[in-house]
């Protein structure tokens, strides 16, 4: 700075530097344009599919405010309500976010979430401090829509958790509901997801879930039952209980066990269908689809014949009863009882087809097969059905003339305790009458006269063996005597004490009176109850009805 | 004013620059372009004709991205609160018609004059002043100079938005009974609020003086 001087020649000149670049306060706009961009971009990043889903209630749902949620997670909000053309419906527009969107399937579900009280406690509790929301399942696949129907209760399960489907066909429900578990060895292993009643088939259809990896238990011949409450049996092999857990009790319950008695079929595949048993007992019995129907008609009384009373051959169960009914002639007046059973053939032969089987039945009605009314259990006047051979019984056919062929029965000679009871006291009766006939007749007294006459030739005879005995007794046999003589002695003290034992007020006498006395009472009252078996079986169970 | 403008003489009218820095009085030489930069001879600090004054640029450069960043800040939620579970992201406008509903009139003037119509009015007067001075007008400067004062004074009271939030963001955070949380449109707010007042801060007021004054000399 050596020329600097006041001098306006001397001024020296500002320096000059080429400026390529415009200043770098342009960097600014561009970081506020850059970040305008970036807030535009997400926005429409963030932007997902826009659906409308059909509600049957607005209920708690409230436009820009519920957020509908997958897994707890808010994927999205409600923008606008809308009632449908025919005002039967709400529609929620749905404004979804990207991410749910990429994955909304055709088969995604919707339902609303507000607080519920149901048998298996209480669910959505934290709608009362988020208020409702709607619960979404994305479903399966890519292939979205613009319109889905929502639905009125909440799934139990997110088929996202891995296991697999099943169809149980029930011919009732039960006390099954939805969310009641499935049992295995008594662990919880699944839940039930659905019911729908199938109209064609008049049958309930059930979904159940098993989880991983339970679903290995499955196999094609597993039997599942109704496990709900406590199941109480008391049959012809006595009482049985038996409950499959406590929470089965009150809400109830499904168990599947695959038999023992055979081996274990596949795997089962998933949605495939299967039988629910009403009981385990049920399980347990062999079950064949053919079935033969047969009508009965008894002679006698059928009390204590019930419905799904076991048709035996032998004690095994081949049968049921299906039906009682009855029949008066009008002209006659005369009635009959037609009892309505089915017979599963199979259960002779498990290869016997429908046709074979009825043939089979025939042949063996012809060489006697007869059925039976015969009670199973005393104590509470159950009665089966019986299908014996009879050797000697007139020839019968299966008649088929009705709406079935009508099977020949049999009266039972021991058609029952009470009727056997009734002949053995009529019997007796006349034995009796016998006796005493034959004491009013006289001959008797005839008798006792020629027993006098008897008597006084036998004393005679008697003496006379007296004045032989003397004489051997002096000259012969005076030993023999003697010892003939301690002999007598003896038998007279034996006498005398077998006189103490009958005398008029000896012990053993007044014992005896006693003991006929007790028998006398015992057999009236056998007959009492004879008489009251016989108008009441039932009363042995349930006591006396009072007149 | 009662100083006839003639009589005052400065560095530029004698064709001279002075430094800003060191005070070193230097010449500019001839046919100095637009985008020239000149430095002083003793200090290297820039120098500036007063028309090449960087102050516009820098100016249009903080309004163009305070422009920018308005949008967002209108259109993006500035703040979500929830109430028991319940409530959704508002944005400035919603707010002040959350505010209306309940019949907060006050209030509702208030956030609408402090949040919407201030920061408004700002890029739009900055815009103006800056036209004006570029296309040299002479139109009422002393009541322009007035609007530039009003403009830098009142910027700051957007501000008021901001703060409202931060402390409600810091202070209501109960889980699901209260929460109060910040959206991006309350960056971008509080951005365009900042990005204004330093505008207002860069725009040189003697520009618009100063041009009414060159040109009255070249009369």
């Amino acid at each position: 700075m050596n020329g600097l001087d006041m001098q306006q020649g001397g001024l020296p000149e500002v320096e000059i530097r080429d400026q390529k670049w415009p200043s770098p306060v342009w960097l600014i706009p561009l970081t506020a344009l850059l970040i305008g961009c970036w807030l535009l971009f997400q926005i429409w990043y963030q932007k997902g599919p826009s659906i409308t889903v059909q509600f049957t209630s607005a209920e708690g749902i409230e436009a820009g405010k519920t957020e509908v949620r997958y897994k707890a997670v808010t994927v999205g909000k409600v923008k606008k309500l809308t009632l449908s053309e025919d005002l039967k419906y709400i529609n929620a527009q749905i404004e979804l976010n990207k991410e749910i969107g990429a994955h909304l399937g055709h088969d995604a579900r919707f339902w609303v979430v507000t607080p519920r009280i149901n048998r298996s406690g209480v669910s959505g509790l934290t709608t009362f401090f988020s208020g409702t929301y709607i619960g979404m399942d994305p479903g399966t696949d890519n292939d979205d829509q613009s319109f889905y129907t929502g639905e009125d209760r909440p799934p139990v399960i997110a088929p996202t958790e891995n296991g697999r489907r099943f169809f149980l066909m029930a011919d009732s429900l039960g006390s099954i509901d939805i969310g009641a578990p499935v049992f295995y060895k008594q662990l919880q292993v699944g839940e039930v997801m659905d019911y729908k009643l199938l109209p064609e088939q008049n049958q309930v259809r059930l979904e159940v879930f098993i989880r991983d990896p339970y679903y290995d238990f499955v196999r094609t011949n597993t039997r599942f039952w109704n496990a709900s409450g406590a199941e109480f049996k008391m049959s012809a092999a006595g009482a049985e209980f038996r409950i499959e857990s406590l929470t089965s009790l009150l809400i109830g319950g499904i168990a599947f066990e695959t038999p023992k008695s055979t081996t274990a079929g596949d795997v089962s595949a998933e949605e495939s269908e299967f039988v629910l048993y009403k009981s385990f007992a049920a399980t347990q019995e062999k079950q064949y689809s053919e079935k033969l129907y047969y009508v009965m008609n008894f002679s006698g009384s059928v009390r204590g014949l019930a419905l799904g009373a076991p048709v035996e051959y032998q004690g095994i169960p081949v049968g049921q009863v299906e039906n009682i009914g009855m029949k008066m002639d009008a002209q006659s007046l005369a009635v009959r009882i037609p009892v309505t059973v089915s017979i599963q053939p199979q259960q002779f032969n498990e290869k016997l087809s429908k046709t074979d089987a009825e043939n089979t039945m025939r042949k063996l009605v012809e060489k006697g097969l007869r059925a039976k009314l015969e009670t199973a259990n005393l104590l509470t006047g159950q009665k089966v059905i019986n299908l014996s051979m009879e050797k000697d019984t007139t020839p019968a056919q299966i008649v088929s003339n009705q709406s079935y062929s009508e099977f020949p029965t049999v009266g039972s000679p021991l058609d029952d305790l009470p009727a056997m009871a009734a002949d053995i006291m009529a019997s007796m009766q006349e034995t009796l009458d016998g006796i005493k006939k034959l004491v009013k007749s006289g001959k008797l007294d005839k008798a006792v006269d020629n027993l006098n006459g008897t008597l006084a030739e036998a004393e005679q005879a008697v003496k006379a063996a007296r004045k032989v005995l003397e004489t051997v007794d002096r000259q012969t046999l005076p030993t023999v005597t003697t010892e003939l003589t301690k002999t007598l002695q003896k038998l007279q003290g034996s006498l005398a004490h077998i006189d103490r034992l009958t005398a008029q007020n000896s012990p053993t006498q007044y014992q005896l009176q006693e003991m006929l006395e007790e028998v006398t009472s015992a057999a009236r009252s056998v007959r009492t109850l004879t008489e009251t078996l016989q108008r009441q079986p039932t009363s042995l169970l349930r006591g006396k009805k009072g007149d | 004013m009662p100083v006839p403008e003639r009589l005052i003489r400065t560095a530029r009218d004698a064709g001279l620059l002075q430094c800003r820095i060191c005070g070193c009085l230097s010449r500019p030489p001839a046919g100095v372009g637009k985008h020239t930069a000149m430095h002083c001879p003793l200090c290297h600090a820039r120098l500036h004709l007063h028309e090449h004054n960087n102050s516009i640029e820098v100016t249009w450069a903080l309004l163009i991205a305070a422009m920018i960043l308005y949008i967002p800040a209108n259109t993006l939620p500035i703040m979500s609160v929830y109430m028991m579970g319940s409530g959704k992201p508002d944005t400035i406008l919603s707010g002040v018609f959350h505010l209306m509903e309940a019949g907060q009139w006050p209030l509702a003037i208030i956030v609408f004059g402090a949040s919407i119509v201030v920061p408004l009015l700002k890029l739009i007067t900055l815009s103006f002043l800056l036209v004006s001075i570029q296309l040299k007008s002479r139109w009422r400067t002393r009541e322009r100079m007035l609007l530039y004062k009003i403009i830098e004074y009142v910027g700051r009271w957007s501000m008021v938005d901001i703060f409202v939030i931060a402390i409600l963001t810091g202070l209501v955070q109960f889980g699901t009974l209260a929460r109060v949380d910040a959206n991006m449109g309350s960056l971008s707010f509080a951005a365009v609020v900042v990005l204004t007042m330093f505008a207002a801060r860069t725009l040189d007021e003697h520009l618009i003086w100063d041009i009414s004054r060159h040109e009255g000399q070249q009369q």
